[in-house]
């Protein structure tokens, strides 16, 4: 029983995401920064670059390689996690890179590589999303040039109802997650997956969902973002 | 248009094309001008431009007129081949390709006949970038550039400064450079 009477197991309505909290520029040595919490995930991300690509077969003379890397530390999950890159972080730096690639003006930076390190501290389903909007705030907060600020969020389907934001319970017993990037300013989509099943009407409402979820937490990103940077506003 | 002033941040829309033309920190799409970095939004009135001062540090791209430390990497006859490792007052590493070139008459004021007796590989140099496109070029004219540390060509040990030449402090042999007047110092961040 994951929801009772449009009441969900953690009290939250179907359209109701988990509390967040975004600070930007948290880390001294690295050219930009995040940390972020949502609902029991914690996340910090960091930008280097761009920066020299090595080794040099690397370098693409034509746009920067955006290199993002998604890590969980070993005491991220319930069960001590072995460390290291396993096939599912792999996975997930694969599709973060590529996402985050497609609003960069990587054009502008040839034979450099833009590396994103997004650290899971603590996880609570829905790293990937919770990694992507980090990553974004990082990315503005180091001034790289961006066509749009990304957001991520996951929408999915719990006892036939289709719900935002998927709490870890709700993922595990669940019968669908679809986390979604988007970049918010023209709804393109910049990441779409799917585990479990729908049908392609729980599909299309999820994928609503999802939108409408990405640009709420595109506003708590901008207020971040605003937070940190509107203080130098002296006139 | 937006308010002059106001701080925008990537994907704010902040002017339509009929108004202005896209400058630093802005890009065009579909008949709109719109931010690509956090900053505050400014108009160029004389050229009629959009223009997104950044707030946050923007990535380092080498441009003319850089104070640069560099490493040397090799001699001809009538270059030095450096690798620019820091820039004078910037904390970021840099953006693009770091190789450059000295040519020989830009070493010193005065004229050069040998080198070998300006530079030699492994020295840490101060120069002033002239150029970046299509090549990285340097020059070290001026008091205030040339080497900042030198090593031995026998020892690999670091030179010492005696008056006009350089010792070494371990095997004794004098040496002849093109020296910065704070030879020795360790000043990374002097911009000139």
């Amino acid at each position: 029983m994951l929801i009772k009477d449009g009441i969900r197991m953690d009290g939250r309505k179907p359209d109701e995401l988990r509390p967040i909290k975004i600070e930007a520029g948290v880390l001294y040595r690295a050219d930009g920064s995040c940390y972020l919490e949502w609902g029991g995930n914690k996340i910090m991300a960091a930008v280097y670059g761009p920066r020299e690509a090595l080794p040099r077969h690397i370098q693409d003379p034509t746009k920067a390689i955006v290199n993002a890397r998604y890590n969980m530390a070993s005491f991220s999950v319930e069960e001590r996690k072995r460390p290291g890159p396993d096939r599912r972080s792999t996975e997930i730096s694969k599709v973060t890179s590529e996402a985050l690639e497609s609003v960069i003006f990587t054009e502008l930076f040839p034979r450099t590589t833009i590396d994103v390190c997004i650290e899971v501290l603590d996880a609570e389903a829905g790293t990937r999303c919770a990694g992507i909007t980090a990553a974004a705030v990082a990315l503005a907060d180091a001034g790289i040039p961006m066509r749009d600020l990304p957001v991520a969020c996951a929408a999915g389907k719990i006892d036939g109802t289709v719900v935002l934001d998927l709490s870890s319970e709700e993922d595990k017993e669940g019968e669908a997650d679809l986390p979604v990037a988007i970049a918010p300013r023209n709804e393109e989509i910049l990441l779409l997956q799917m585990d479990g099943h729908l049908t392609y009407k729980e599909f299309e409402e999820a994928l609503d969902l999802a939108i409408k979820g990405c640009k709420e937490v595109a506003k708590l990103q901008r207020k971040a973002l605003l937070n940190k940077y509107k203080t130098f506003e002296v006139e | 248009m937006i308010k002059e002033g106001s701080t925008v941040l990537p994907g704010d829309k902040v002017a339509i094309s009929e108004e202005l033309q896209p400058g630093e920190g802005t890009y065009e799409k579909n008949g709109e001008i719109i931010a690509s970095i956090i900053g505050r939004f400014r108009v160029d009135r004389q050229r009629m431009t959009a223009i997104v001062e950044p707030l946050t540090k923007i990535p380092l791209v080498l441009k003319a007129g850089d104070t640069a430390i560099c490493e040397v990497k090799q001699l001809t006859e009538a270059m030095v081949i450096v690798r620019i490792i820091h820039i004078a007052g910037n904390k970021r590493q840099i953006a693009g390709e770091k190789d450059g070139a000295i040519h020989i008459s830009n070493i010193a004021d005065e004229f050069v006949d040998d080198i070998g007796k300006k530079y030699r590989i492994g020295d840490i140099i101060r120069a002033k970038i002239i150029r970046v496109e299509p090549a990285i070029q340097l020059s070290t004219k001026g008091k205030g550039f040339g080497t900042i540390k030198a090593y031995c060509t026998n020892c690999r040990n670091p030179l010492i400064r005696k008056n006009d030449l350089l010792e070494c402090p371990s095997c004794g042999r004098m040496e002849e450079r093109k020296m910065a007047d704070d030879y020795g110092e360790g000043n990374l961040d002097r911009v000139i």
